[in-house]
């Protein structure tokens, strides 16, 4: 089930009225509710899925009431690897068996021998990335004694499956979430009225935004040796809005939901295309991934602990990971592999933890060293979506080389490039007009009528310019 | 919660009334004549004409629009025709440009409808076999509704029977209020190319490519999909209920894209039979055509010089038909 579909804007109503009004008395009725919506939200898609959600969190609540009452560190440690070896078993049969068999073979094409290993036409669960390491999260934790092992099953399946998080992240931590699932909620209305305020913001950037900037997006990739360097230029220029409207869109329209059952999930972005270098970038960007890759990977390997090269070589691994996370193709680990490139020499000269705060912090315009400095991250971030968005590493270095091949206008991509500026400009506007808030329009004035003003022009924009034709899924789901 | 319940019902509320107003005004001023699409869109001019009468019309594909000079045919029969045919239009298209147009008060007494397989399989030939905008601004006549059905999927039926003024938002691009200010000021300039060339395609159209169909291509078994076929039957119903002349033809092609169906023989048996069982006259102009490629912009669409053959030969064998049956 999409945010932006007809089936959401039923079930979200009636979820909220049976949550609040029926089985607000009663906390296990309350979390069986979430469940079962969770269920039905997932089982929208393909309901067969639902069996292997289950079953992956149900080993990992047995694994981790098992390490709650295990001692020994040895068998604790076999523990935690029964609920390792099994998500990310799942994971990797579901995601890159073909991925793996295919670079095998093609391996050994490279010297000569023919292997013959059978694709298998598996179907990806939505999702299966973003629970799976959510999953992760809690066995872990626990392992690290970090939290108790839940005993509320129900609690457990909730946290697991939270329909408005379930397929696309955040992902969340068992330390955050877990225990928001455990104590009676209590509805509150600034939270609620941000929740809407979220869900707002969330479907402009997803519907204006990021879905008319796919049109001119698609069109470009999919015909990149009939397009002019201009065009090459904007696809991809469009396709970091496209990104980001998409993605951060469905977070804010998630954390906005959660709000409205009275939970608070983490932030996942925090205007990205703001930052000032690649290391405060990805501060910014899809924040609940990255803080697991550095919770969960890099640390443990030893972070920076053991030296500079150490921190590299850390570093280095965790961006290739994060870049294979997101899909069985060369493309994400190139996309990786480059962006750990851009972060070597701010890490090198230890300038990597330069700009943390927010910035033009209190004033209304960034100084011109500063917009030097976002333009010049942005045009790196960029550069790497080439890579991300292409169809395979060829197509990516033919796309770059076509970006220099001389001659073209912009010719007719089925929509045009001034409603994508359009939208991007408000984005724009509004994104720094609230980038140091976590939630857009928030205590932002204090006249209702110029709060309500505001809204009203974004509902209009929505309507009136938001992509409706061909809806796009959102992007992430593929992940 | 009372607060926030409130809050969202009002804001609710105001949303569908917001909605339901520019739904009506939508239904007003996107279905007067006098505020219509533009000059170069075809089917919109169509549905624009009002209390004519012709002699003769043709109605169809992009086949049947590319076909014909107008102004010559006219000429050389001594009539008053129109040409009613658009690009990608399958035959609920053309259903519904015949129903509108005879209800805005027109008169045909011949219509010439363009039948062929590509047309009977509009979804699978056409990029976009049914153009739903065009038909949003009359969707509260039940027919339009109706034959609209098909091309929604059953939530978007639901959704536009109980809000059914939430359509034109899903067409936002063709009924935003840039557009409403567009055809205002394009309702000033009165004069439409198509007014000047009775429906007939302008100058400079069907003119660039020649033959871009590859010889070789491996032929391709053709079937007709049934929503095709079951308002084909319509537009014959239709021509009865209203006392007009049909004359079914199909309109000249290069042999080498007959070759790209394999079942091409079969087919054209099929139409044949099922036209003949209905007393519908078919004519096909292959041999009528002078039939090489220096006549085509493509396989299947005359260039002007294969317009002006055709519409020589056309004439003739109009002049034939009505000696012999009208």
């Amino acid at each position: 089930m999409l945010f932006n579909s007809i089936e959401f804007t039923i079930f979200l109503p009636i979820v909220f009225f049976l949550y609040w009004f029926i089985t607000n008395n009663n906390l296990r009725l309350q979390n069986l509710l979430v469940v079962v919506s969770s269920f039905i939200f997932y089982g929208w898609w393909d309901w067969r899925f639902l069996f292997l959600l289950i079953f992956s969190a149900g080993i990992d609540f047995a694994v981790a009431r098992s390490l709650g009452f295990e001692s020994d560190a040895r068998k604790r440690k076999w523990l935690l690897l029964i609920s390792i070896i099994m998500n990310l078993g799942l994971l990797g049969f579901f995601k890159y068996y073909n991925f793996f068999a295919d670079s095998l073979v093609s391996a050994y094409t490279l010297f000569g021998k023919r292997l013959e290993i059978s694709s298998l036409r598996v179907l990806l669960p939505v999702g299966i990335s973003f629970y799976t390491f959510q999953a992760l999260s809690y066995t872990i934790d626990v392992y690290r004694r970090k939290l108790e092992p839940v005993t509320d099953l129900i609690g457990y399946f909730a946290f697991i499956s939270f329909f408005p998080q379930l397929v696309a992240g955040p992902i969340e931590r068992a330390t955050h979430m877990l225990p928001q699932f455990l104590v009676k909620r209590q509805f509150n209305y600034a939270e609620a009225s941000d929740g809407m305020r979220l869900i707002l913001w969330g479907l402009f950037k997803k519907l204006v935004v990021a879905d008319n900037c796919a049109i001119f997006v698609n069109a470009v990739f999919r015909n990149q040796d009939q397009a002019s360097g201009a065009e090459l230029i904007l696809g991809v220029f469009f396709f970091a809005f496209q990104i980001y409207g998409d993605f951060s869109g469905y977070s804010d329209i998630a954390i906005g939901t959660a709000r409205l059952f009275g939970f608070r999930l983490m932030v996942n972005f925090r205007t990205p295309y703001f930052a000032r270098d690649i290391a405060e970038f990805w501060r910014r960007w899809h924040i609940s991934l990255t803080t697991w890759f550095r919770d969960y990977v890099y640390i443990p390997l030893g972070g920076s602990r053991n030296g500079r090269w150490s921190a590299v070589k850390n570093t280095f691994v965790v961006f290739l990971l994060s870049g294979f996370w997101h899909g069985a193709n060369w493309t994400f680990i190139v996309w990786g592999g480059l962006n750990a490139l851009y972060f070597l020499p701010l890490l090198l000269t230890d300038r990597n933890r330069r700009n943390m705060d927010t910035v033009a912090n209190g004033r209304y315009f960034p100084s011109l060293k500063e917009l030097f400095q976002i333009v010049l991250t942005f045009a790196q971030v960029c550069f790497a979506w080439i890579f991300f968005r292409a169809a395979n590493v060829s197509s990516a270095w033919s796309y770059i080389k076509l970006i220099f091949s001389p001659g073209g206008g912009i010719n007719e991509t089925g929509i045009g490039v001034g409603l994508l500026f359009m939208g991007i400009i408000v984005l724009i506007i509004f994104e720094w007009l609230f980038r140091e808030s976590e939630v857009p329009f928030a205590r932002w004035s204090n006249s209702r009528f110029t709060r309500y003003t505001v809204y009203s022009a974004i509902v209009i924009l929505i309507l009136f310019f938001g992509a409706y034709v061909n809806p796009q899924s959102f992007i992430y789901f593929q992940f | 919660m009372k607060h926030f319940i409130r809050n969202i019902a009002i804001g609710v509320g105001i949303l569908i009334a917001f909605i339901f107003c520019w739904g009506r005004f939508c239904d007003w001023y996107f279905a007067e004549t006098k505020y219509f699409d533009d000059k170069t869109n075809k089917r919109a001019w169509a549905l624009k004409l009002e209390d004519r009468k012709y002699d003769y019309g043709v109605l169809g594909s992009s086949r049947a629009y590319s076909s014909f000079d107008m102004v010559s045919l006219n000429s050389l029969l001594g009539l008053k025709g129109v040409n009613l045919g658009a690009n990608g239009s399958g035959y609920v298209d053309n259903f519904l440009v015949l129903y509108l147009f005879l209800a805005n008060g027109n008169v045909i007494d011949t219509l010439f409808l363009q039948v062929d397989i590509y047309s009977l399989d509009s979804k699978a030939n056409f990029s976009n076999a049914f153009h739903t905008y065009q038909f949003l601004p009359y969707w509260r006549d039940s027919i339009v509704a109706n034959s609209l059905y098909p091309y929604l999927d059953a939530k978007e039926r639901l959704l536009w029977e109980y809000l059914p003024d939430i359509r034109y938002f899903k067409f936002n691009k063709y009924f935003s209020p840039k557009e409403v200010v567009r055809r205002y000021q394009f309702s000033k300039q009165h004069v439409s190319g198509f007014d000047k060339t009775f429906g007939g395609p302008p100058g400079e159209s069907f003119e660039e490519g020649g033959n871009k169909m590859s010889a070789d291509r491996e032929a391709k078994e053709r079937s007709f999909d049934d929503l095709d076929v079951a308002y084909l039957l319509k537009i014959i119903q239709l021509c009865k209920a209203n006392y007009i002349y049909l004359v079914a033809y199909k309109a000249p092609e290069l042999s080498i894209s007959l070759k790209n169906t394999s079942n091409y023989s079969a087919l054209q048996a099929e139409i044949d039979e099922m036209l003949t069982q209905r007393n519908v006259p078919y004519i096909e102009f292959n041999e009528v055509s002078a039939g090489d490629a220096d006549s085509f912009s493509d396989p299947t669409h005359l260039n002007s010089r294969g317009r002006e053959a055709f519409t020589k030969s056309f004439s003739t064998e109009f002049l034939r038909l009505k000696s012999e049956s009208f």
